[in-house]
């Protein structure tokens, strides 16, 4: 199954996007990865829940964030 | 043991805070060190303490909430931010060592917009004098830990967004019984501890950022580890090292404490404690109490002095009678200065949420029987 990782630029961050998708509703999880700087965090969703993960994020403010996608 | 000095710390906690320092101790690791469940349970345990603290303090988002190890460092963070050498910061006259000592190592040009003891007006245009361009930030000690003054921090806020000029909000007294509001103080700082009227454990604070930071330690922050400087968002670039884990869920317990009982009712019922000691000493010659005429202007602190008596060997008395006070200067010599007490100190007592009118008559008993 593919996922998609929303990278979260701390982990307290990435707890704020992870509720703010679980309040709307969607499938959200935060886990830990690799960065251009080293250890980070990301948001993972399901595939074919990108667009409106990306919808509810901008709605609740957050800033345009990388996305690559992991085969689960 | 009757404990009058939670203004030093709140040594009687709720249960819930013993349950959550113990559950923490037994199951929490390290936040955002790992992709286990004790980790995990930790940086759980961090965001609900910030999303508490920013519901009960009125911070737009919980990454504003900074934790520190007490106010004191919160209050470093928060003036080193701002004062560099020969930078004017305005403050009360009524400010603790933790706002004075920084600043004088900072190396500020300290100018102190002293009033009268309970002059809450002549506080306001001290500072409306003094808030003039140049000035680089303003402090305030919210609640004078001595006296339990309640500065009239709302108004001095306004002066201060009016001016442009950074507000540093001591609210080491406040936080838990005063109002305090970063939304609509607009302060740039507010520190606070969390082991006095948030009933957290020691070694807690809690710093409220209304805008950027700059980092008094640097090292691990649980990301960007290969960047060699403090990550540039909040919290991370203010939190260094391992996180106080029992102490942080301790504190969450006790925020929810304050915002279940009201920190209104935690006032109201410290007031009528202090008015309850207050009536008891009136005809004790021998007592002199720094009473405010008009009460909403003093919190659950009270100060006194024993007439030929060194407040130190008063306290001492008291502490043989069984009852918990603090003496001397409080850590806060300006207060004493500006209020005409420090040629002895004063005896201060301070209540909590858990103190009772018997605790009151243990105290007034045992101050008819000082010699």
């Amino acid at each position: 199954m593919k996922y998609y990782l929303i990278a979260a630029r701390s982990l307290t961050y990435g707890q704020r996007m992870a509720r703010a998708l679980k309040n709307a509703g969607m499938t959200a999880a935060l886990v830990r990865s690799s960065g251009e700087n080293g250890c980070s965090y990301s948001v993972r969703i399901k595939e074919g829940s990108l667009a409106g993960a990306k919808r509810i994020l901008a709605e609740a403010g957050f800033g345009a964030a990388e996305i690559r996608e992991e085969e689960g | 043991m009757t404990f009058l000095d939670s203004a030093a710390t709140t040594l009687i906690k709720p249960y819930e805070v013993y349950r959550a320092v113990n559950m923490a101790v037994r199951t929490m690791a390290s936040p955002g060190r790992g992709a286990y469940r004790a980790a995990e349970a930790a940086a759980e345990a961090a965001y609900e303490c910030r999303r508490c603290a920013a519901e009960l303090f009125g911070v737009d988002s919980p990454e504003k909430v900074v934790i520190c190890f007490n106010a004191t460092h919160a209050l470093n963070i928060a003036i080193k931010t701002h004062i560099r050498p020969g930078d004017t910061a305005v403050i009360s006259g009524y400010e603790h060592n933790s706002v004075l000592r920084p600043l004088k190592a900072a190396g500020a040009r300290i100018q102190t917009a002293a009033s009268p003891l309970f002059d809450a007006g002549a506080a306001l245009e001290a500072y409306d004098r003094l808030l003039r361009p140049g000035v680089r930030a303003a402090v305030i000690n919210h609640v004078s830990n001595v006296f339990g003054f309640i500065l009239p921090v709302g108004e001095i806020a306004r002066l201060c967004r009016e001016r442009d000029i950074p507000l540093i909000i001591d609210a080491s007294q406040a936080a838990g019984t005063v109002e305090t509001d970063m939304t609509s103080l607009g302060a740039s700082f507010i520190a606070m501890p969390g082991h006095k009227g948030l009933y957290g454990p020691q070694g807690t604070g809690l710093l409220l950022c209304g805008g950027s930071a700059e980092p008094i330690i640097e090292g691990g922050s649980g990301s960007n580890s290969r960047l060699d400087e403090m990550p540039e968002w909040l919290p991370d670039r203010l939190e260094a090292g391992t996180h106080n884990m029992p102490g942080i869920a301790g504190l969450r317990a006790g925020m929810e404490f304050v915002k279940k009982t009201g920190s209104a009712n935690i006032l109201r019922h410290e007031r009528e404690l202090l008015k309850q000691t207050a009536e008891a000493l009136r005809d004790n010659e021998r007592i002199r109490m720094y009473l405010s005429d008009d009460p909403s202007l003093q919190s659950g602190v009270l100060s006194f002095s024993v007439k030929d008596m060194d407040s130190e060997r008063a306290a001492a008395f008291l502490a043989r009678e069984g009852i918990a006070v603090r003496a001397g200067l409080h850590c806060a010599p300006l207060a004493h200065v500006t209020a005409g007490t420090d040629a002895q100190g004063t005896v201060r007592i301070s209540f909590c949420a858990f103190n009772t009118k018997k605790d009151v008559e243990r105290l007034v008993r045992a101050l008819k029987k000082i010699e």
